[in-house]
């Protein structure tokens, strides 16, 4: 494979200059809310068993927050995010994202709500393999409708952004994971959504790695004022959050 | 005549395939039995996925659909010609009659010859039966509603003998006789009681000697035997009382044999009985006289020669002369060669080669014996019936399998992408068994077991539907044949239904068998991990080791039989090998020796092009030598890659180059102009028809490989044309570079369709070119508008413009003609070969508007003029396009006179051509005529195949070369108002009924004609195009699998906002853009290759212009690609529908 000889960049990624690492949190206290689920149930049935994943949640999450969901395998994390993000149905309850009734919005309105507002980022990357670097970052900017000439433009900017511009016409099999995950946090980011929901960012990544990703998504945080749901197992993600809601059992317990 | 099917004799290919199949079926159940758990393995994804199963039978059954229909409707032609045969022969196996002296009319013989046959006849157990006959055609007419007949066979039997020869019955199954009848009695069979609405007791009037007579229909008879077939109006006379109407007592014109037992048993007779016939009806001292002339002088060696020169030509004579060669320079004078020589047609040729060696003397003895050798004809009449059965069956056959092979390779490359989806979905599940301890050949195994069942489900229920579609084909062929004159019966036998089952099973099993291979040869880390097979290279075996390798497969049998002795790899596995070592031995040494020379394989493919180049040169075979071309082209390509390899380290980019080098190469070597190498390779043995599909194989390989090696470029181009639609960018996007991505199975399925369209392309265009009848047929017609043939005994008398209304026409003329003998004077031909002279009146001369395609400008400067010139001088003939060779592959062989003067192709001024014309059977010297022009194949016989070669003259050449006046026997008719031209054809026979005029309007028959032939390449084209159902199925299977593989990416792409309609649109945006990738290559190669056809063509079809048939390629393209987005429009909405919650939580 050509490109697994040549050498992983060790670019720096860029930081925002005029933001603090660590800011005070007193301006978000006044901050809207932007994200409220109230009572929420999510039952998954199979022919014999039924399981409740999310049993009556009530979260509400600020404008510019950065939120981590924790809680053991099983608790129904996942499905949380799924749920707030629109990717799955609730049974019960309600949910509001930016005031909106999620229930009430047909599936293409939903689509097209996602493609403006919300940013996506997983813990297996989930990038188009037979799509280049650029060509996967620029496709949300596709589906909204963006002309292809911008959406280039803008896409390479926040390649840059994560420190990947000279990877951009490399298929993501020749970055490492690393790599891929940034492109990926370059793919949520680059139609600026309002929310950016990450599950388990650096689940497959190395402790290196690991500190690299949430530097950048602390400081786009602080920069750009969005939202960031993180479902995460680990410790120090949750310690980086503004906030950490934990789970047990479908329910928040803390 | 025993069946044959693809030139094997059809039991014998039955035995073989069922034989191999029991083997194979055998080894199956053996291992099956061993390892019971590989069958349930394998086999419980069958009822599983009912809906991917079915489509995988579906897929597979078409191999055998495809042998069956060709079989069953080859089987059926076969059936129903032999049923014909049997129907109007009867009893009669060998039918006597005149010696052929005659020049026209027909002839008469004694009584008293067929007394002499009765003697002879009668000490042979062979023979059961003898029946001396009149057999005429006259016009025949129902005097009650008016209706007439112009040509009925009119039969005089000798009662005395007809009851012993066959039965004739009425039609409530009574017994009748010819004694029964009286001098003002008839019978008619069932067929003209039909035409001329006549039944028992009615009155029929027949024209003899041109005057009307009246008979009473005694009874209506069953349409057989001697009562005339299904298909032959007939009218039937005690011999005695039709001898005395025409005028012909003591006179008859056939003696019918009939040979011992019934059916197949007298056919198996017939050679006998017609040797002992033709032996005994020739005069041996004469047949004597002729092999001790042609013993001497090295004639024998002559003999030899001329047998090896026209053997590519015309096998049968060949082998002949050559026994006659064998048995004059053994002095063997027996009754083979006293038959042999009895062959006029033989003589001839015998004649020619003396005559060429400077023999005259010789051949001129020959020549004054040869009118005392034989004293009547013996035609073993049903066997050549039978004989003509076979061969147009096996040439429906074959035509069928050769425009079915495209479907067939389809449906194997259907098998082929449906093994390898199925393994690529299994791999991880694959991976695992091989991790707990499966053996590679217990994958093998496994994916056998699957594809058996599958095969075997398809071969059945293909070889049903084959059967079944191929009695739907031939109704729609009786329609087109106009079922009045042949009843087709559809047949299918068992023989044919083995061949088509185990042919389709073998085809789908070997297929299914390398699939498995493929399949099973994965690396268990790569299959449980999904990754790329890159990631994990084998290590190179040491030279050493390939050396020794090759060294062992040499010694192939020795290395099984020590393998087998001490069990290494398996003794089962060891012995079918050494079993199969026919096969196994060259394909192990074939894989040792691409093994050793590895990246140097090329020089490897490069000897063996060599080889083969060098044996095409040897054996003068054009086949060998297009091959070597087209594997010595590849082989440099390959060349080619690896000195890139070595300059450029992007792997991408030595594919790119080299990938297009090998496909583009490839395509220009196999698309030269058929005539490229004509200078060497005129006279070498041409390809048969198989030859065809195979070079259809290769351009298609050849285009698709060239295609797929330029993904990024496509990709590049098509993302600039459709960035222009940024809404659908984004779907489009991913619709495109999916299948990009999976090139072997996107170029598998590209394959598909251009083979398919490849085909039905090049019937669109070729179907084209015959249009000029629309455009210009006065080419074809000469510009008469009817053509009316008469008997030469029943010519009109006088002026036949006296008969007509003058008024209506604006022109009439007539021509008489003649059998004759004709030989070139200078060049090569100097045989005599048969031809016809026609003599043409000065009207036709001066009116006609045949066009020439090739004329002497020494005699006119158009056409015009050298028509014209033919009036001046009487030595000036001009020739149908028929005396130029056409080496046409269908067609049987041409035993006319051919000119070595003019090939195809060739300018239109020629030189004129001397030729030496005779009366046929004549041993005077002929006269000189000269070949001034010859008239465009168009014209033939005013179109409709026109038969062999014809001389046109005026001045009456004809009763000058005849020695007598000869009468006229056809007609033109140009009317002034040319609408009316089918009713004046009916005007035409009732006025000359008494001379039973046939008339037909040429423009009629020109629609009828085009009609016919345009229905025929609608059925070949829907033939060919079930290969599409396959492709549609492929793109079926394959946007089953790609939803399924793409889940995950289908849920990130809802994720980050897709709506559920662009994935719908991405997926079937996806299979269009793969149809119709294949369409482009299918319509370029088509276009292409019907181009090089047309070039071939039209040089011998006048006025044939090259053009696409737009429209059909439109609608071509549009059912294609509606088809296979219908074919993905379920898989495509079960993509939509997924829930990417559901998909996401796959990771």
């Amino acid at each position: 494979m050509a490109a697994s000889k040549k050498k992983i960049s060790k670019k720096p990624i860029k930081k925002s200059t005029n933001t603090p690492k660590k800011k005070s949190t007193t301006n978000k206290k006044q901050s809207p809310v932007v994200i409220t689920s109230s009572k929420v149930v999510k039952i998954y049935k199979s022919t014999n068993v039924e399981v409740t994943a999310l049993d009556g949640v009530d979260i509400s999450i600020k404008e510019g927050e950065m939120v981590a969901i924790m809680g053991p395998s099983g608790c129904g994390k996942t499905t949380l995010l799924n749920c707030l993000s629109g990717l799955d149905s609730i049974n019960s309850g309600s949910i509001k994202l930016q005031n909106m009734e999620l229930e009430s919005l047909s599936d293409d309105k939903l689509s097209e709500f996602r493609a403006k507002n919300m940013g996506f980022v997983f813990q297996s990357y989930n990038l188009l393999p037979v799509l280049t670097t650029v060509e996967n970052v620029e496709l949300p900017l596709l589906v909204s409708g963006t002309s292809a000439k911008e959406a280039r433009k803008k896409s390479e900017a926040k390649l840059d952004d994560v420190g990947l511009l000279e990877w951009s016409q490399h298929l993501p099999g020749e970055l490492s994971g690393g790599q891929r995950q940034r492109v990926t946090l370059a793919r949520a980011l680059v139609n600026e959504p309002a929310i950016v929901w990450a599950d388990e960012p650096t689940g497959n990544l190395d402790s290196t790695n690991e500190v690299e990703i949430m530097d950048l998504l602390t400081d786009l945080n602080k920069k750009n004022n969005q939202t960031f749901v993180i479902v995460t197992h680990s410790n120090y993600v949750g310690g980086r959050a503004n906030r950490i809601i934990k789970m047990k059992d479908g329910k928040v317990v803390k | 005549m025993e069946e044959k099917v693809f030139g094997i004799p059809a039991n014998t290919l039955a035995i073989s395939m069922v034989s191999i199949l029991i083997v194979v079926a055998i080894v199956i159940f053996f291992g099956a039995f061993r390892r019971f758990i590989l069958v349930k393995m394998g086999t419980r994804n069958i009822p599983r996925r009912k809906g991917q199963s079915s489509l995988i039978v579906m897929g597979l059954m078409l191999s055998s659909i495809i042998i069956a229909v060709s079989l069953g409707i080859g089987d059926t032609v076969r059936y129903s010609v032999r049923s014909v045969v049997f129907d109007s022969s009867g009893n009669a196996d060998e039918i006597i009659s005149g010696p052929g002296r005659q020049l026209f009319g027909i002839e008469y013989f004694e009584y008293s010859e067929f007394e002499n046959v009765e003697k002879l006849v009668s000490n042979n157990s062979n023979i059961d039966g003898i029946l001396p006959y009149i057999e005429i055609d006259l016009p025949a007419e129902n005097d009650k509603s008016g209706i007439a007949e112009s040509r009925v066979q009119i039969r005089g039997v000798d009662g005395k003998y007809s009851d012993n020869f066959d039965d004739i019955k009425n039609l409530n199954d009574k017994l009748m006789s010819f004694n029964s009848l009286n001098s003002g009695q008839v019978y008619i069979n069932a067929a003209l009681g039909d035409v001329l609405d006549l039944n028992k007791g009615d009155t029929i009037g027949i024209y003899l000697n041109l005057v009307k007579e009246e008979f009473v229909v005694l009874d209506v008879l069953k349409s057989r035997g001697i009562a005339g077939a299904n298909v032959t109006p007939t009218i039937l006379f005690e011999l005695k009382t039709l001898q005395k109407l025409l005028g012909k007592d003591g006179m008859i014109t056939n003696i019918a044999i009939s040979n011992k037992g019934d059916g197949a048993k007298s056919l198996e007779l017939s050679d006998d009985v017609t040797k002992f016939l033709r032996s005994n009806l020739t005069n041996n001292q004469v047949a004597k006289n002729f092999f001790d002339v042609l013993s001497g002088n090295g004639i024998p060696a002559l003999i030899k020669e001329e047998a090896v020169a026209i053997e590519e030509r015309d096998k049968e004579t060949s082998e002949e002369l050559s026994r006659i060669a064998s048995d004059l320079e053994n002095s063997k004078f027996n009754v083979d060669f006293i038959t042999s020589i009895s062959d006029y047609q033989l003589q001839l040729i015998i004649l020619g080669a003396l005559d060429k060696a400077g023999l005259q003397e010789d051949a001129g003895k020959l020549l004054m014996m040869s009118g005392d050798l034989t004293t009547l004809r013996v035609d073993d009449s049903k066997n050549n019936g039978v004989k003509l059965a076979e061969t147009v069956a096996t040439g429906v056959t074959t035509i069928f399998s050769i425009f079915g092979s495209f479907s067939i390779m389809v449906g194997m490359l259907l098998i082929f992408l449906v093994f390898v989806l199925l393994a690529a979905a299994r791999s991880t599940e694959l991976g695992m068994a091989r991790a707990v301890g499966l053996k590679r050949r217990d994958l093998v195994q496994l994916f056998t077991f699957e594809g058996t069942v599958y095969s075997f489900l398809a071969a059945m229920a293909g070889t049903s539907i084959g059967i079944g579609l191929s009695f739907g084909l031939v109704y729609v062929l009786q329609d087109l044949i106009d079922a009045g004159t042949f009843v087709i019966k559809p047949y299918f036998s068992l023989t044919s239904a083995l061949i088509a089952f185990s042919a389709g099973l073998i085809l789908t099993f070997i297929t299914v068998f390398i699939s498995a291979y493929r399949a099973s040869n994965l690396n268990i880390v790569v299959a449980i991990r999904g990754l790329k097979e890159e990631f994990v290279k084998k290590a190179p075996e040491a030279f050493r080791t390939k050396v020794i390798n090759l060294v062992w497969d040499l010694l192939f049998p020795i290395k099984q039989i020590l393998r087998f002795i001490t069990g290494k790899g398996g003794r089962l596995r060891n012995i079918l090998l050494l079993i199969a070592f026919p096969v196994t031995w060259p394909v192990n040494i074939l894989i040792s020796l691409f093994k050793l020379f590895g990246k140097h394989s090329y020089a490897l493919l490069g000897a063996f092009s060599l080889l083969l180049i060098f044996l095409a040169f040897q054996t003068e075979t054009f086949a060998n030598l297009s091959l070597g071309i087209t594997g010595g082209v590849l082989s440099l390509a390959l060349f080619i890659r690896f000195i890139i390899s070595k300059a450029i380290k992007d792997n991408e980019t030595v594919n790119q180059i080299a990938g297009t080098l090998e496909g583009g190469m490839v395509l220009l070597v196999n698309n030269l102009p058929f005539d490229f190498f004509d200078s060497i390779t005129a006279e070498w043995t041409q390809p048969g028809p198989w030859f065809w599909p195979l070079g259809g194989g290769i351009n298609t390989a050849a285009a698709v490989w060239l295609v797929m090696s330029n993904t990024p470029l496509l990709i590049f181009v098509l993302n600039l044309i459709l960035s222009r639609f940024s809404g659908l960018k984004a779907v489009t996007k991913t619709a495109i570079s999916y299948p990009m991505a999976s090139k072997f199975r996107t170029g598998l399925t590209v394959a598909m369709f251009s083979l398919i369209i490849y085909t039905l392309m090049i019937f669109s265009v070729l179907n084209g070119i015959n249009d000029i009848s629309t455009e210009q047929p006065d080419r074809i017609t000469g510009g008469y508008d009817i053509k009316g043939t008469i008997s030469p005994e029943k010519a009109i008398q006088g002026d036949i413009r006296d008969s007509l209304n003058m008024d209506d026409f604006s022109v009439v003329t007539g021509s008489s003609s003649i059998s004759v003998e004709v030989k070139e004077i200078d060049g090569e031909n100097k045989t005599f070969k048969s031809s016809r002279l026609v003599s043409l009146g000065d009207d036709f001369i001066n009116t006609n508007k045949w066009q020439l395609s090739y004329f002497d400008p020494k005699y006119g400067s158009n056409d015009r003029e050298i028509w014209n010139s033919l009036s001046s001088d009487p030595n000036l003939v001009l020739a149908s396009g028929s005396i130029i060779e056409s080496g046409d592959p269908f067609g049987p062989p041409d035993r006319g006179f051919k000119t070595s003067m003019i090939v195809p192709g060739d300018l239109k001024e020629i030189q004129s051509i001397n030729i030496e014309m005779k009366k046929r059977r004549s041993s005077e010297t002929g006269s000189s005529l000269i070949i001034i022009g010859v008239i465009e194949n168009l014209a033939g016989g005013t179109g409709f195949g026109g038969g062999g070669s014809t001389f046109y003259s005026s001045n009456n050449l004809v009763s000058t070369i005849a020695g007598e006046d000869v009468p006229n026997d056809t007609y033109y008719f140009s009317l002034k108002n040319k609408e009316n031209a089918s009713e004046y054809s009916q005007k035409l026979e009732k006025i000359f009924i008494a001379n039973g005029m046939n008339a037909e309007s040429l423009l009629d028959n020109i629609e009828e004609e085009r009609e016919t032939s345009n229905a025929f390449n609608k059925l070949f084209q829907g033939f060919s195009g079930l290969g599409l159902v396959v492709g549609v199925a492929a793109i079926g299977v394959l946007s089953v699998r790609a939803v399924v593989e793409r889940r995950q990416s289908v849920g990130v792409l809802r994720a980050i906002g897709f709506r559920s309609s662009m994935i719908r649109t991405q997926f079937l945006i996806e299979s269009s853009f793969i149809t119709l990738i294949g369409i482009v290559i299918g319509i370029f190669l088509g276009v292409m290759q019907s181009y090089l056809i047309f070039r071939e063509i039209s040089k011998e079809l006048e006025g044939a212009s090259f053009s696409v048939p737009v429209g059909e390629v439109g609608i071509l393209i549009l059912i294609t690609v509606i088809a296979s987005i219908l074919a993905s429009v379920i898989p495509a909405n079960e993509a939509s529908k997924i829930y990417p919650a559901e998909a996401l939580r796959y990771e």
